[in-house]
């Protein structure tokens, strides 16, 4: 599915769109360039699923925990990977006390190619097209792997 | 009294001594990971995310500061407990609660953006409280009243990117290498401030938060265009002074403004971002010109980035308070929170 975002409210409302369907459990990829969005997209979703805390971008910090208000997702866990460029920075996260947890919704920008996540994790990959002050276009798919 | 302090919070392995006699403090030792060549075959000085970085790097540290075996001389252990990521975090955490009780000394788990602040109290004249604390760094950008030790109210904070991301994304756009802060100031230097007019985020809100993506944004969408108008771009040196120009203009602007509603006796600059000249220069002659009477307290750039004497100097006034944290249930805290 495709949705065309023309604001950062538009964008928003997509994302709590999103949210709106996670029960708990979901990887959710999010692609796109710098400035096309994507902590913008994750403020929606924590907005929707009643954080108790602001979405700031994880670029330094790595991974955000914001606790969430929602009857089935607990904490929503932000990462960004733009910072990490070796596998070994990866797999010391601890991601494998969050993905596929299922009262987590996990949230990755800049995903790297593999996540150690547990087979049947729904994922959810999120595609941003567009920059700047150009129109942005979602492209929102749905991922087993089993 | 003599605090050993470590800090493992997130890219950085570090480990200081610092001795704190009535409140004057003076740095036995410091020493930071990434400036210390100690495993070569690992390379570089690009800072790893890595749990294992700071697992190795931790006790040779601690060898390589002189740290006695048995503690002896050290009255108290400081270490980061929070914020920051767990897996690196529980590296320094468990290191220090493990020495606390085997050196039988008291520990106090410190908050890392609460030792930041402290990096002033490194200089002469040391602030007078209140202080209002400007706090920039990659992670965070936040305005903090201090109103004596270990008592903090959050006045503002930016709502997306701290200004030191928006220094490293910024020179990521204009093709700059790592790291990207440091290369504009450089750059800086040399170019017109006021060839382009970047916007300044937030700077008229009433509020005392900041907002610094749509800087990015306009960085990112300037180069792409290839400059104003298509007109080609300018210097690089340029861009650079431009993009800081912006930065630096909002960051003391709000302190300012911050600083005239809350009437602190002295305002700091701390940080990563404090090592940035511009904003060194630029927010001491703000005080002096709108602030007549409040001192400006920036600090040594060893201190301004991350660096375990000011979590050694912050566990000092709490020990002084006698606030401990108890070793056995000491946890890494990855939300920690300065102030409510």
């Amino acid at each position: 599915m495709t949705y065309r975002s023309d604001s950062t409210h538009e964008t928003k409302a997509i994302a709590a769109d999103l949210a709106a369907t996670l029960k708990g459990g979901e990887l959710v990829l999010l692609d796109g360039l710098l400035g096309a969005g994507k902590t913008t997209f994750v403020r929606g979703m924590t907005e929707a699923l009643g954080a108790d805390t602001l979405a700031r971008s994880p670029t330094f910090t790595v991974m955000n925990v914001y606790r969430a208000n929602h009857p089935s997702v607990k904490q929503l866990v932000h990462l960004d990977f733009y910072r990490l460029t070796k596998p070994e920075e990866i797999h010391e996260l601890g991601l494998e006390d969050w993905l596929g947890r299922p009262d987590t919704v996990v949230v990755a920008e800049w995903p790297p190619e593999s996540l150690p996540v547990p087979s049947g994790t729904p994922i959810i990959r999120v595609t941003i097209e567009g920059t700047g002050e150009e129109p942005r276009e979602f492209t929102v798919d749905a991922v087993t792997i089993s | 009294m003599r605090v050993l302090g470590i800090e493992t919070s997130c890219d950085e392995t570090a480990v200081a001594l610092v001795d704190n006699d009535q409140g004057a403090l003076r740095v036995v030792t410091s020493l930071v990971s990434s400036q210390i060549d100690i495993h070569a075959k690992y390379g570089g000085i690009v800072p790893e995310v890595a749990a294992r970085r700071h697992v190795d790097a931790l006790f040779p540290l601690l060898e390589e500061a002189g740290i006695p075996h048995d503690g002896a001389g050290i009255d108290a252990i400081a270490v980061t407990a929070g914020p920051g990521l767990v897996p690196a975090l529980r590296v320094g955490v468990e290191a220090a609660k493990a020495l606390a009780w085997a050196w039988k000394k008291p520990l106090v788990g410190v908050n890392h953006l609460e030792g930041h602040l402290y990096s002033a109290w490194f200089s002469t004249p040391t602030p007078a409280f209140p202080s209002l604390a400007l706090l920039v760094s990659g992670g965070h950008t936040e305005l903090i009243f201090m109103k004596d030790h270990g008592r903090y109210e959050l006045v503002g904070a930016t709502r997306d990117d701290a200004a030191g991301e928006a220094f490293d994304k910024a020179g990521k756009l204009l093709g700059l290498p790592y790291p990207g802060g440091p290369k504009i100031d450089k750059l800086a230097l040399d170019g017109d401030p006021s060839a382009i007019a970047f916007p300044r985020p937030m700077m008229e809100s009433k509020d005392f938060d900041f907002s610094f993506s749509g800087l990015k944004t306009a960085v990112a969408v300037y180069v792409k265009q290839g400059g104003l108008g298509g007109q080609g771009l300018a210097r690089v040196e340029d861009i650079c002074a431009s993009f800081q120009e912006a930065v630096v203009d909002v960051l003391v602007t709000k302190t300012i403004a911050a600083a005239t509603r809350y009437r602190p006796a002295s305002v700091l600059l701390s940080g990563g971002v404090a090592a940035n000249e511009t904003l060194r220069t630029r927010l001491g002659e703000a005080v002096a010109k709108a602030l007549p009477g409040v001192t400006c307290h920036v600090p040594e750039r060893a201190y301004a980035t991350d660096n375990a004497a000011m979590i050694a100097a912050a566990g000092s006034f709490r020990a002084t308070a006698k606030d401990f944290t108890d070793p056995l249930t000491l946890e890494a805290d990855p939300n920690m929170r300065l102030a409510a």
